[in-house]
């Protein structure tokens, strides 16, 4: 059975309430004041493919190296983790995962492995993959919106 | 207490103890299966492939490695020269060992052992045991028990650290603790369990602790959550098992689920002819219930696999320590849980000692639901194997509430000092500290004193007023935050960094958690926490010695983080890091109105890395965590190096504009293992200069100077090993997570 077989979890699982991603996060602290976060100028979601397949790969290994010991993939999934982070631009939770994540040891994986792992959450969430990769860059993260609708109604998939 | 119920069938567990897979299983084998009851065997065995006997050095034969730590002593040490500082860039891969094919894995923390002319290691998240072929490869047999429920909600799902080895110089062992706390006897050359060792070569370590056994049910298909929530339970009357569903009852018998987990991740250790396990209990990260099954030392016979005595890690009343729980020791108790001894474990063959490294109580960080000390939580302790009595113990952090579990097998190791001969043992911790005794007394080598630390300020946690800090040698990892400590490239720049450093309570170590959310005393809503729960020295990295110099090598973490607590309104305990458990199978039921807090406070409480400045950490610089050496014959350090490099700071902080900032010290844990001349090191799952292609360092032993360093298929995830097969020296190591697990084998080409 292949990892990603083991980790994806059938939503219809999904039983659990889950807390440790519920929260909303803070904006990063910033070192000296800056101008306050634009406005969500979001042009794409998440259900556009916004990271690849090989990447949600290899997030699934990230996420086994450094995030089972603590979380199990159906707590990623659930109607508190949709309530809290759905309709948030992504890069509030990379920043969530980046600042205190993993708990042992808070900001201590590269920010590739947090991509990574970002994308494994997506998939899990049953978020398409597209042929665009996923980058590490707040700046980019931040024109995405975590949401399960397409950005652009007229393009949307009849929901099943 | 003690159980000779091994008649009692485990269903699953004995119908799988049949289904050893048998690879190219050597036809000698057969023929070396005696069918009398064994006896203690002469040394000189008949036969070319008679494992080695005579000339075993700390229970290792040259060149082998026998133990998880190289020898009993873990030193991790090799006199191996064949690989060494002038051919080690030309180490080729000789092959690599999919591990992944058998199944997923978390990261894969095992590292393999050679004992007469086979490999043996442990793998996948069921432990299945395997032997290769140490030239080829080669998979020669596979062993896997199926457990049932038993894994299905096992504590510990993944490979774990490795197997144990045995011989008597004729019958050879290679034995598993599994997920579901199983112990499994296999004929090393065969893979077959050994039928008079348990019940067909199984004993089920549930049994004998004293807890009342039960057929097992659960109501989910799912893993045990890391908090304890959706733990299997007691099966009803007539209960049947949905195989599709995976619920219901399963035929499986185990302890009771309403006294807590049990599980195991490390290898048992053999003393002699004695089989020396213990036990990991519940993770103490955000546990649900307060009371819990605590840790246990157990001695079996490695012939019949019969429970020789048990060493309570919570010691029941009436017994040595008891008294340190003031609200009582008693499993069951309110508080009273965990003091599990997790890591791999140390031995002294000729003076007939077992040195346990155990856990911390119940839970990681509040410490309000058990007030006392906590013994033997945190402690050394040094048993003697034959009968499980104490001889020593040293307690190393008192009623800990810092997640300072001991993480690693201690190191014994002698040594000269001032003019005198010491056999030594010397204990890494994730405190970043390493306390050294006389192994045989448990006389500190140099004083350890017990120094006043700061109180916490939460309610009815009552900390202990001193720690015992050691005097010698220095630490390897930052101790707390103080105003020294601050970066202060210009007067600007030391006055922001210190603003943030005040925003946390500071201190020189043993800093107490506050809560998140400003409440106790100090009115702070974060404490500065180095080192943090990883250390310090943790699962991954730890330290060697080698017995030729006296030098010890530690890898280790130095960090900067913060904590927090709150109270967790579907949980027992008064206080956790921030998190609820609402929701899930087993918690608490939130109170009316609850509704999970929106934000924490600006991200800055809990556990947080929030120790950087417009990219630049507010820590000076320091030569701590990566690798450092130390003459113990001195105590003192001898040299420093980071764990793969440095790399480049850089801040778009007009605050640094006028600055060069030094670089800083890649993070991880370093792997490391000595040889005769070298240091040989991985940087770990985490570890390393990031984006840097993964590899295998070599430094000169004597002066930390890099000699060499190649490129590996990925970053090492657990400490490496050497052998010599065939006249050829090999270095192999485990890597990958998930489902791209392996062990790698390099050797000259």
């Amino acid at each position: 059975m292949s990892a990603a077989v083991r980790f994806v979890a059938p939503i219809a699982l999904v039983v659990f309430a889950y807390a440790e991603l519920s929260a909303v996060p803070a904006s990063p602290r910033p070192a000296t004041p800056t101008a306050p976060p634009a406005a969500v100028d979001t042009v794409r979601t998440t259900m556009d493919g916004v990271y690849t397949a090989a990447q949600a790969t290899k997030g699934a290994d990230v996420f086994a190296a450094f995030c089972r010991s603590c979380h199990t993939p159906t707590v990623h999934t659930g109607g508190p983790f949709r309530a809290k982070w759905f309709g948030r631009p992504l890069d509030e939770l990379f920043g969530y995962l980046r600042r205190e994540m993993p708990k042992n040891e808070p900001g201590s994986m590269s920010d590739d492995e947090y991509a990574l792992a970002l994308a494994y959450l997506l998939r899990m969430n049953g978020m398409p993959a597209g042929a665009e990769s996923l980058a590490a860059d707040s700046a980019a993260l931040h024109r995405i919106r975590l949401d399960s609708v397409r950005a652009d109604p007229s393009t949307q998939s009849p929901r099943r | 207490m003690k159980s000779r119920i091994f008649a009692v069938a485990v269903p699953v567990a004995a119908a799988a103890a049949t289904l050893a897979l048998t690879f190219s299983a050597p036809l000698h084998a057969q023929a070396a299966r005696a069918k009398s009851v064994p006896q203690p065997r002469p040394i000189s065995a008949p036969g070319g492939t008679a494992p080695v006997m005579t000339g075993l050095v700390r229970g290792n034969a040259p060149g082998e490695w026998r133990y998880w730590g190289s020898d009993a002593f873990s030193t991790r040490y090799s006199p191996l020269d064949q690989i060494n500082a002038s051919n080690f860039n030309t180490l080729q891969m000789a092959w690599q060992w999919n591990a992944g094919t058998f199944g997923p894995d978390e990261y894969y923390r095992t590292t393999p052992l050679y004992a007469n002319g086979r490999l043996f290691t442990v793998a996948t998240t069921r432990r299945s045991v395997m032997a290769i072929d140490p030239e080829t490869g080669e998979t020669l047999w596979m062993y896997r028990l199926e457990e049932g429920i038993r894994w299905q909600k096992a504590p510990r799902q993944f490979a774990g650290r490795g197997p144990t080895y045995w011989t008597d110089g004729r019958e050879e062992r290679v034995i598993v603790v599994t997920p579901g706390y199983h112990m499994v006897s296999l004929d090393a050359k065969t893979g077959r369990p050994d039928p008079r060792f348990g019940t067909n070569g199984v004993v089920d370590l549930q049994e004998g602790l004293g807890f009342p056994m039960v057929p097992l049910a659960v109501d989910d298909s799912g893993s045990l959550v890391i908090s304890d929530a959706a733990p299997a339970r007691k099966a009803k009357p007539g209960e049947t098992w949905d195989a599709v569903k995976k619920v219901g009852a399963d035929g499986t018998v185990g302890i009771d689920p309403v006294n807590g987990q049990i599980a195991a991740s490390s290898p048992a250790i053999m003393v002699n002819d004695m089989i020396v396990v213990g036990n990991s209990s519940i993770h103490g990260y955000y546990p649900i219930r307060l009371r819990n099954i605590p840790g246990f030392v157990r001695g079996f016979d490695v012939r019949t696999g019969r429970q020789i005595w048990k060493f309570n890690l919570v010691p029941q009343p009436g017994e040595f320590g008891a008294e340190s729980w003031e609200r009582g020791s008693k499993i069951g108790t309110e508080g009273v849980g965990k003091n599990d001894a997790w890591a791999t474990y140390s031995a002294d063959p000729e003076l007939g000692m077992v040195y346990i490294p155990v856990g911390m109580p119940l839970m990681d960080e509040y410490g309000g639901h058990r007030p006392g000390n906590n013994l033997f939580g945190n402690s050394l302790v040094a048993l003697d194997a034959r009968t499980g009595k104490r001889k020593w113990h040293f307690q190393m952090v008192h009623h800990d509430i810092w997640d300072y579990d001991t993480p690693m097998s201690p190191n014994l190791i002698d040594i000269t000092v001032n003019g005198t001969r010491r056999k030594a043992i010397t204990q890494s911790t994730k405190q970043g500290w390493l306390y050294t005794f006389d192994r045989a007394t448990g006389e500190p080598i140099w004083p350890i004193v017990e120094t006043p630390v700061l109180q916490s300020d939460i309610p009815d946690e009552k900390t202990s007023p001193t720690q015992p800090i050691p005097s010698r040698p220095a630490p390897y990892s930052q101790q707390g935050l103080v105003e020294s400590d601050i970066i202060d490239y210009t007067p600007a720049i030391r006055d922001s960094a210190l603003a943030m450093a005040k925003k946390c309570r500071m201190g020189s170590y043993f800093i107490p958690a506050v809560t998140a959310d400003g409440t106790s005393r100090s009115g702070l809503r974060c404490s500065w926490y180095a080192p943090g729960a990883s250390g310090g020295v943790n699962i991954d990295g730890g330290a060697a010695v080698d017995p030729e110099t006296g030098m010890i090598y530690v890898a280790s973490l130095s960090g900067l983080s913060t904590i927090g607590l709150q109270k967790d309104p579907c949980s027992e305990f008064r206080y956790s890091s921030p998190r609820d458990n609402c929701g899930l199978i087993g918690a608490l039921t939130p109170p009316a109105g609850y509704v999970t807090p929106a934000a924490r406070g600006g991200g800055f409480e809990g556990r947080s890395n929030a120790s950087v400045l417009g990219g630049v950490s507010i820590l000076k610089p320091k030569e701590l965590g990566g690798i450092t050496a130390y003459d113990m014959n001195a105590g003192d350090k001898k040299w420093w190096i980071p764990n793969g490099g440095f790399v480049p700071v850089k801040s778009t902080d007009p605050l640094f504009a006028s600055v060069t900032l030094p670089p800083r010290a890649a993070g991880g844990q370093a792997q490391l293992m000595v040889t005769k001349t070298l240091v040989i090191y991985g940087t770990g799952r985490g570890g390393g200069v990031p984006n840097a292609k993964p590899q295998l360092f070599a430094v000169d032993k004597a002066t930390g100077r890099q000699v060499g360093a190649v490129e590996i298929p990925s970053r090492t995830t657990a400490v490496p090993m050497t052998f010599l097969h065939k006249g050829k020296q090999y270095v192999v190591f485990a890597t990958g997570a998930g489902g791209s697990t392996s062990l790698v084998a390099m050797r000259l080409p």
